[in-house]
C-alpha cells in the first residue's frame, strides 16, 4: 500500500487530495488527474478570472445561454441549494459581496479575525426577491435559464459539487480524503474510519475532532475570508440575503457532516446564517458550531453518516 | 465515535484477524494429521499381507496362469518323459507386479495433494500478511484538518 498526497493553491485556498492503495492501483496517478481536475474546473469557474465560462455567463445578456454541463450542475446547485433553505443559502448575492468589498481573489492573504463583533446577533432573512428561483436548468439543450443580471457565485457550492466529482474517480481505493478549501469528501472501499479536526477560528488548537468512513464534512465560517468594511466596521463573505451585509448571527463558524461535500457546503452556511436557535435543526447529520463567546457546541446526528468524538 | 468504541473496533478486528489464523492452523494440522495417517495405514496394509505370506507378487494369479498353461500344453505322448512347466519368464514377471505399482502411483498422487494443500496454506498465510499489514495503515489513516471554506 502507498499514500499518495497532493497539496497545492486552488479556489483561492489550499487544496488537499490524499489517496491511499496498493502500487498497482496507481495511487499517485490518480491524485495527479484529481489536481488537474480541480484545477482545471477553477479555470472554468472562478469569478475573479474575467475569462472563466461563469464570469462569460454573469456578463452575457441573454434570457437563455448555452453552458457546458459543468456550469449546468453549479447552477443546477445553486438552485437547490435555495430550494433545500428557503433562500437562506443564496448563491445570486454575487453584487452584493462585491458591494461589501470582497471583489478580487484572497488567496495568498494572511486570515485575519474581525476586529470587533457586533453587539447584536441576527438570525439572517432570505431576500424577498428569491433570485435564486429563477434560475433555470435545460439539461436536454444545456442551457441556464435566468434574467439577466442575475448572477452566480459559485463559492462553496462549486467546491463541494467538485470534491464530490473527484471522490467519484477514487471510488475503488481503499481510502481516499478530498478537501477542497474546506469543503471534504472522505471514503474508500475499505470503510475506515478517519479523523477529522476542525479547526478553531480564532487560531487556537482545534476545537473539535469528528471520525467518519464515508460522506462529506465542510466549514463556514467569517473569521477567514474577512475583511474591514465601510467605516472599518468587520465584514466578511457570508451575507444575510435580506440585507445584502455580512451576517452576524451570533455563529462564527459552522461545520457540517453530510452524506456529499456540497449538502455539507450548504448545511454549515443553512447553519450559520440560522443562528444558534435553529442551527442544531440545519444539522441533521451532524456538526460542530462555535459561537462568538467562542462557546463550542457538538450536534448529534438525528441521521448515520458520523458521530461527534 | 469515542475512544472506547474506536478500541472496540480495532478489538474487533484483531479478533478477526486472530481466528483467520486459528483457522489456518487447524487446517494445516489437519492435512499433515490425515497424511501421517494415510501413509502408516498403507504401509500397515503392506507389512501385514507380506508377513502373512500373501505376497500379491506370488499370489493366486500366478497359480491360475500355471493351470491355465497347462490346461492348454499339448498332452504328451504315453510313454513319453512329464516335462515340468518352465519357470516364468521375465515377460510373465513385469505383468505380475501390476498392483504393487497402483500403490506406488497412489501414494505419489497422495504427496501431491498434500504439497498442493501445503502450498495453498502458505498462500492463505501471506494473504492474511498482507491484510494485516492492510489493516495497519488503514489504521493510522491521517487526520484531514478542516477549516473555513
Amino acid at each position: 500500500m502507498s499514500q499518495a498526497r497532493r497539496t497545492f493553491e486552488c479556489f483561492g485556498g489550499s487544496v488537499g487530495v490524499s489517496v491511499l492503495g496498493p502500487a498497482s492501483m496507481e495511487p499517485e496517478k490518480a491524485a495527479a488527474a484529481a489536481e488537474a481536475k480541480l484545477l482545471a474546473a477553477h479555470r472554468r469557474l472562478s469569478r475573479f478570472l474575467p475569462d472563466s465560462e461563469l464570469s462569460r455567463l454573469n456578463r452575457d445578456r441573454r434570457m437563455r445561454v448555452p453552458a457546458d454541463p459543468l456550469l449546468l450542475r453549479v447552477a443546477g446547485a445553486a438552485r437547490q441549494a435555495g430550494e433545500m433553505t428557503d433562500g437562506l443559502v443564496d448563491a445570486t448575492l454575487l453584487s452584493e459581496i462585491e458591494a461589501a468589498g470582497y471583489r478580487e481573489s484572497m488567496r495568498g492573504r494572511p486570515s485575519t479575525v474581525p476586529p470587533a463583533r457586533p453587539h447584536v446577533a441576527t438570525p439572517a432573512s432570505p431576500r424577498s426577491t428569491r433570485s435564486w428561483a429563477k434560475l433555470r436548468v435545460d439539461w436536454r439543450a444545456g442551457a441556464i435559464e435566468r434574467p439577466p443580471g442575475v448572477e452566480i457565485d459559485s463559492g462553496g457550492i462549486a467546491k463541494g459539487l467538485l470534491a464530490d466529482d473527484v471522490a467519484a474517480t477514487l471510488a475503488d481505493f481503499p481510502a481516499y480524503a478530498v478537501d477542497c478549501c474546506g469543503d471534504a469528501r472522505i471514503g474508500g472501499a475499505a470503510g475506515q474510519l478517519r479523523p477529522i479536526e476542525i479547526e478553531d477560528p480564532f487560531g487556537g488548537e482545534p476545537v473539535c475532532s469528528l471520525e467518519i468512513s464515508e460522506g462529506g464534512v465542510a466549514t463556514s465560517g467569517i473569521t477567514r475570508r474577512s475583511w474591514e468594511g465601510a467605516g472599518g466596521a468587520p465584514a466578511h463573505h457570508l451575507l444575510d440575503p435580506a440585507t445584502g451585509k455580512p451576517a452576524f448571527t451570533g455563529i462564527v463558524q459552522a461545520t457540517a457532516l453530510a452524506p456529499s461535500a456540497f449538502l455539507a457546503d450548504v448545511h454549515a452556511k443553512w447553519a450559520l446564517l440560522s443562528g444558534p436557535d435553529l442551527a442544531p435543526s440545519r444539522l441533521p447529520f451532524g456538526g460542530v458550531l462555535v459561537l462568538s463567546d467562542g462557546g463550542v457546541e457538538t450536534v448529534a446526528p438525528h441521521a448515520p453518516i458520523g458521530t461527534v468524538a | 465515535m469515542g475512544p472506547l468504541d474506536r478500541e472496540l473496533a480495532r478489538q474487533r478486528g484483531q479478533r478477526k484477524v486472530d481466528a483467520m489464523k486459528r483457522r489456518a492452523g487447524l487446517l494445516r494440522l489437519r492435512v499433515v494429521a490425515t497424511a501421517v495417517i494415510g501413509f502408516v495405514l498403507l504401509w500397515t496394509v503392506v507389512f501385514v499381507q507380506m508377513a502373512t505370506g500373501n505376497d500379491p507378487a506370488l499370489g493366486s494369479g500366478a497359480a491360475s496362469r500355471s493351470a491355465v498353461e497347462k490346461k492348454h500344453a499339448p498332452e504328451p505322448e504315453r510313454g513319453s518323459r512329464q516335462v515340468t512347466a518352465p519357470p516364468p519368464s521375465e515377460e510373465d514377471g513385469e505383468g505380475e507386479s501390476a498392483p504393487v505399482e497402483e500403490l506406488e502411483t497412489s501414494e505419489a498422487a497422495h504427496i501431491e495433494a498434500e504439497r498442493a494443500e501445503a502450498e495453498r496454506i502458505e498462500a492463505e498465510q501471506i494473504e492474511i500478511e498482507q491484510r494485516e499489514a492492510e489493516v495497519r495503515e488503514l489504521e493510522e489513516l491521517e487526520a484531514v484538518t478542516t477549516g473555513q471554506s
